[in-house]
């Protein structure tokens, strides 16, 4: 399995991200999800996040993910962009692509994976609030 | 005379992320155990150090190194434990 993660400040570039993807004549399915940063959190107005990682330890659990991710479904590549540091209200913070023969697998692996991220990779928000 | 065996002791570092670095107002700190301390009783030393980071106890996450490890993982010289809340990626 092809697999790419990348922990950046930089906004992400998501058509270069699409036009940059290539696909073996097998897979029949190409899954991206696009996280985007909303307005409210906590019942409060926001103007962006600031996410903070363990970068290191991030880009391990990102793998080990991976890994099982792979032993799940038949997947052919996953790719994987965080933000960190201060990401604007509107901009996207997370965008993963996971291609595979067929959609089901391509649609469960990819909510998979993000649930898992949620569980175990050390990244953490902090909201910044409109008028603090 | 009886004679007793001199205690090794290890140093280990310890990270704090999140808002756990504003609990205990650093980013790291060190503290000494004795050998085969696990890393229950790093946790306790360092609440003990640490008074606020008392109330995260149930949601507390504990690294060492790159790994989730069980509290009753032996701690050895030149590990390091990471100590944070919940994570929030996404």
């Amino acid at each position: 399995m092809k697999r790419s993660i990348e922990l950046t400040k930089d906004p992400i570039d998501e058509g270069l991200m699409v036009s940059s993807r290539t696909l073996s004549h097998q897979m029949g399915a190409v899954v991206y999800f696009s996280g985007i940063v909303r307005e409210g959190e906590q019942g409060r107005k926001i103007d962006a996040i600031v996410y903070e990682a363990f970068e290191e330890m991030a880009v391990h659990q990102f793998k080990l993910i991976f890994d099982e991710v792979e032993q799940k479904w038949p997947i052919e590549s996953i790719r994987l962009i965080h933000r960190i540091g201060h990401v604007p209200v509107n901009e996207s913070s997370l965008w993963v692509e996971v291609t595979s023969p067929h959609r089901q697998e391509a649609f469960q692996a990819c909510e998979w994976l993000i649930v898992e991220m949620k569980k175990r990779v050390p990244i953490w928000k902090h909201p910044q609030f409109v008028g603090d | 005379m009886l004679m007793h065996p001199i205690q090794q002791m290890i140093e280990i570092k310890v990270n704090f992320f999140s808002y756990f670095k504003d609990l205990t107002g650093c980013e790291a700190t060190r503290i000494d155990l004795e050998e085969g301390a696990t890393l229950e009783q790093a946790m306790e030393m360092v609440r003990e150090k640490f008074p606020k980071l008392e109330s995260m106890k149930r949601s507390t996450l504990v690294a060492v190194g790159l790994e989730y490890v069980a509290t009753d993982h032996v701690l050895s010289e030149g590990e390091e434990i990471s100590l944070f809340p919940p994570v929030q990626g996404g």
